[in-house]
């Protein structure tokens, strides 16, 4: 109704009533206002990773009205996932993540648009998701995948927050490519070997959740117009002693992204090469197969974690850790055959592959006690 | 004296969050070789792709060390 009091078309307006409601606590803020919270409500933003570091993104981000949120993740809930993955309860174990995520998240917030895609980021999928963003979130758990996405983004010059974690450990950093600023491969110009993820290093359940406040502490400023100090910084954080640095970066002269603009699909041989550790070892046995050999008499199961790991829960057999297997290699057997199992089934591959070497029969448990302890629940 | 301050994985080889190092006029790449001397846990610390940050700004190794200056050195790291 206008003023006259004729009955017009009715007036635009930003917001439903229970939207206005809903977000009053950010419209009172003075630095988000109305018109910040209309420029949230109208942002895409695409998180690719729904675990440790996507939940908390997710809660705050689908709790903040960013009207549109695409989820990506090709992996299902499991029983390990709870300690920190706080978007999920009991009843989602087994369901794909991202599906999971979007029934929680559409609890929450009914106001906003949830895309639900339970497949992993990939070459073929990667430039069709992130081409519709305002913004990608990187809550991914592996250097091939953010790599994709810095080189995707770079291309089609998506802004990008990324976050990563290691036990106690965490980074954060806002990219912008296209302003001259620093990327992801101007930091780590080499894919890195040797580092561990959180299923074989083990993670603190909040880090994640500190982590994943930063990089949605982030977006929501980004989107709603505010400062944000992680342009071109890096957020190094400890959470033992609380220790915090935010490192300047500079674009490196030499990057193939930055400076070569090599695309993703130029790079196609980097992610799949980063992705080829996943492979089978021929050492390996599946969890399966594990079950049905672990009693023979002709097996010797090999316990290679550390002394607290064994004494927390163990499957009989012997213990040697894996540092102290060179010198104690002579002592074992030569008639049965070996099956190493460590936690995750990196220490006991090293540990087969040692003991290969010497002439021993071996194996080793694929996915380690993880693995076999889900297989047998 | 400088004070080297260790991130992640870096400070859980080190064994140590943080320590003053007599290393001023002398490059990164210097400062590590001298900590690195300190013994196997250092070589495993320091070894590979590990960055440094100078009084919180990314440097290379060629960088030369004031006196009082903070040297950061931290891994790349990947869970999430």
């Amino acid at each position: 109704m206008t003023a006259n009091g004729k009955n017009n078309k009715p007036e635009q307006q930003a917001f439903s009533g229970s939207e206005w409601l809903r977000y009053t606590r950010h419209i009172q803020l003075p630095q988000i206002g109305a018109q910040g919270q209309q420029a949230l409500k109208q942002s895409h933003v695409v998180v690719i990773g729904c675990g440790g570091l996507g939940s908390p993104v997710l809660l705050y981000l689908a709790a903040a009205g960013i009207g549109h949120i695409t989820l990506v993740d090709g992996d299902t809930v499991d029983l390990t996932n709870l300690q920190r993955q706080i978007l999920f309860g009991m009843d989602d174990i087994a369901q794909p993540k991202a599906t999971a995520a979007k029934q929680r998240l559409s609890q929450l917030n009914p106001e906003i648009t949830l895309d639900a895609v339970n497949e992993p980021l990939s070459l073929n999928n990667a430039e069709s998701l992130i081409a519709p963003a305002d913004l990608v979130l990187d809550c991914t758990d592996n250097f091939a995948t953010r790599y994709l996405i810095n080189d995707v983004c770079a291309t089609l010059k998506k802004p990008w927050v990324f976050a990563s974690i290691h036990q106690f450990s965490g980074q954060c950093s806002l990219f912008t490519p296209g302003d001259g600023h620093a990327c992801f491969r101007c930091l780590f110009p080499e894919m890195p070997t040797g580092v561990a993820d959180c299923n074989t290093a083990g993670v603190l359940g909040v880090l994640p959740g500190m982590l994943g406040m930063f990089q949605a502490n982030e977006a929501i400023k980004f989107l709603a117009g505010l400062p944000t100090p992680l342009n071109n910084k890096l957020l190094l954080v400890e959470a033992i002693d609380l220790t915090f640095r935010q490192i300047q970066l500079t674009q490196s002269s030499d990057c193939i992204v930055c400076q070569q603009h090599k695309s993703a699909d130029e790079l196609d041989d980097f992610y799949s090469a980063a992705c080829a550790s996943n492979e089978s070892d021929p050492l390996e046995v599946s969890a399966g197969y594990f079950e049905s050999i672990k009693n023979n008499e002709e097996v010797l199961l090999l316990d290679v974690r550390t002394h607290a790991e064994r004494s927390a829960f163990h499957m009989n057999g012997i213990h040697i850790p894996l540092s102290d297997l060179e010198g104690t290699i002579s002592k074992l057997s030569k008639n049965k055959t070996i099956v190493c199992y460590c936690q995750s089934g990196t220490r006991s591959l090293k540990a087969a592959k040692q003991l290969k070497r010497l002439g021993f029969t071996c194996h080793s448990l694929k996915g380690g006690l993880a693995t076999w302890l889900k297989s047998v629940r | 004296m400088i004070n080297v301050v260790l991130f992640a994985s870096v400070r859980e080889k080190a064994g140590c969050d943080s320590l003053e190092v007599e290393c001023a006029n002398c490059t990164i790449k210097e400062l590590k070789q001298q900590l690195m001397a300190q013994g196997e846990q250092w070589q495993q610390a320091l070894q590979g792709n590990i960055l440094a940050a100078v009084d919180q700004e990314m440097v290379v190794d060629s960088f030369i060390l004031k006196d009082h200056c903070e040297v950061a050195f931290f891994p790349p790291v990947t869970g999430g």
